[in-house]
Order: structure tokens, then sequence, then C-alpha cells
């Protein structure tokens, strides 16, 4: 005996009832339980939102949270956490100047400039202050 | 053989009399209308969008709009399908607002873990648990649907209207409607036969 088809199953859960189908049902016990199986399937599903809708408050206050709802939320505030993280790590390095590697003409001429700040009579600043005054050779040449 | 003539002037006038009648019946009485088909209308909007708030909202603007408009119901359908009609308009608006919305989704998609638990169910444990699955797998296959399919399946199967009120409800042809209840059917079977 040819069993029904996927068509015929799904048009007549669909409301469709053909009498040859129908006829098919009554007799044929592994189509009559497939029929029966997924038309029970439905009349669940139907009750279960009739339930959930006549109960107020249902959904926020009632359903307990389940152990992928609470993970999915863990997930999301670890991930959170982590972003905060690496950007406050991450940030003062971006905006921080970079360190410069040391050149050897830069530290020969560094050495230089100590050189020469070093071997001078007078500090930087106060030189122009020396040039209006006699230096101290010329002073006591001039004393003598 | 002489013709019974009726002049058009007294047909219209019998009509809008009609009318007048069944909008005056359904006005009267409005708090009555309001308490018996809320309910449904308040149950239909919640299987549709999943979120209480929004299908409280949907409910209430749903009467206000039938209490508003309440003279130009014509009693040509059954005042529960106007209803519904007024109802799947307004679901229609909500869900073309929120599709873009990301975080609504994601608050509904937690809300709706564990909706199975609703199922009330006297057989044994292990029938309950098959059962409590199969509900999930519906549920969650209902939601993948396109949104017409999506319509049409929740109005057979919750709210459990025959295809001509379906078709009055939505606007559609009789044949559309059972075009798109056949490829709904399928796609649960699918899933309900499938890895879940």
């Amino acid at each position: 005996m040819n069993h029904l088809s996927e068509k015929q199953i799904s048009e007549w859960l669909a409301g469709t009832h053909r009498t040859d189908v129908q006829a098919h049902i009554q007799v044929c016990a592994q189509c009559q339980a497939e029929v029966d199986r997924l038309s029970d399937a439905l009349v669940s599903f139907r009750g279960t939102v009739h339930q959930w809708a006549a109960v107020p408050n249902a959904s926020r206050a009632v359903i307990p949270e389940t152990g992928v709802a609470r993970r999915f939320r863990f997930a999301w505030a670890m991930a959170a956490i982590f972003i905060v993280l690496a950007a406050s790590l991450w940030w003062p390095r971006l905006r921080a100047p970079r360190a410069v590697t040391p050149h050897p003409d830069d530290d020969a001429a560094l050495l230089l400039q100590i050189r020469t700040d070093v071997s001078r009579n007078v500090p930087g600043p106060m030189e122009p202050l020396s040039r209006l005054t006699p230096s101290d050779s010329a002073t006591v040449r001039d004393t003598q | 053989m002489g013709q019974l003539c009726v002049p058009s002037s007294v047909t219209r006038t019998v009509t809008d009399l009609m009318i007048e009648s069944a909008a005056v019946d359904v006005a009267e009485d409005f708090d009555a209308v309001a308490r018996l088909y809320r309910p449904k209308i308040f149950r239909f909007a919640l299987a549709c969008l999943r979120d209480r708030d929004a299908a409280e909202t949907i409910a209430q603007d749903c009467l206000l709009k039938a209490y508003l408009a309440v003279h130009r119901f014509r009693g040509e359908c059954s005042l529960q399908t106007w209803l519904m009609q007024i109802a799947v308009n307004l679901i229609r608006d909500y869900t073309r607002n929120q599709r873009l919305r990301f975080w609504r989704r994601m608050e509904q998609r937690g809300r709706m873990e564990g909706f199975e638990n609703w199922l009330i169910d006297e057989r044994d444990p292990e029938a309950l648990t098959s059962s409590k699955q199969q509900v999930r797998t519906i549920w969650k296959a209902a939601h993948s649907l396109p949104p017409k399919q999506k319509m049409v399946f929740l109005l057979r199967f919750v709210e459990d209207m025959d295809l001509l009120e379906i078709a009055a409800v939505t606007g559609m042809k009789e044949g559309t409607v059972k075009t798109h209840l056949f490829r709904s059917v399928r796609r649960i079977r699918e899933r309900l036969a499938g890895p879940v």
C-alpha cells in the first residue's frame, strides 16, 4: 500500500481534508500515527501559547531564566569588560610619544654639546651678560 | 410577467439601516466587546511579536481604533474578523518599525527561553519532556518563517481559524492562504523531523 506523501500530510494538517486522504488515514496505521503525532504537537503548541498569554506578566516574572540565557548574558558582560580593559590598556600607549632609538650620530652630537656646555665659563643663559663685561684675564692685565 | 423592481435608493436605505444597526449594536456595548475579544487579540499579538508590552499596546490600540471607527463597521464580516483585521495591520506596522532594532530583538530572545514550560500536560514525565521539545521546535520554527507564512500559521494553529476567515483577516485570497499554510506546515514538519 502506498503511504501518504509529505505533501498530502502537510495539506491535511493545513486543513485541506480530501476524502481519499481521509479514507487512507482510517485504514493505514502508520500514516494515522504520523498525522496524530503532528496534530498532537500542534495542539500542544496552541495550549502553550494560550496558557502563556493567560498569565499576566508571565514572560518576565515566572519563566525561570535557563542556563542558556544566563550564559548568553554572561558572555555579553564578559565581552564588554574585556573591551573596556583592552581600551584602557591600549589607549595610553597610543597617545604616548613613541620612544626614539638612539642613533650613533645623535650620541656624538649630544656629547659635543655637553662638552661645549661644560667648558663654558658661564652658563648658557648668562652668556649675553658676560659679553657686556670684560673677561677676567683682560681685567687682570689692565690692573697690572 | 411583472418584475418586482426595487429602486436603488430603497436598497441603499436598507443597507444603510443594516450598517447603522450593526454599528449601534457594537457601539452600545463596546465594553462587552472589549472584554470578549481583548484576550484573543492580545494572545495573537503576543504569539506574533513575543513581547508582552508590545502585545498589550497592540490590543489597546486595536480596541481604540475599533471604537473610533465603529460607525464604519458594516456587519459584512463577523466582529471578530473585523477586529483581527485591525490587529493584523497594527502588528504589520509594528514589525516593520522594529525590524532594525537589534537590542529589542536580543531582549525578546532572552525572554523567550523556557517558553515550553507553559505546556500543561498530565501525561508521564517522559512524554511531557518529548512534548516540550516539540513545542520548543515549533515555536522556533514558527518564528523563522517569512512574515506572511508566520501570520497565517499562527491564525490557523493558535487562533484556530479556518481558511476563509484567515483570508478575510489578512486580505489574501483563499488559495494564497492555503499555499502559505501548506509551506509553513511543511517547514514545521521538516524541523520536527530533523535535528533540533
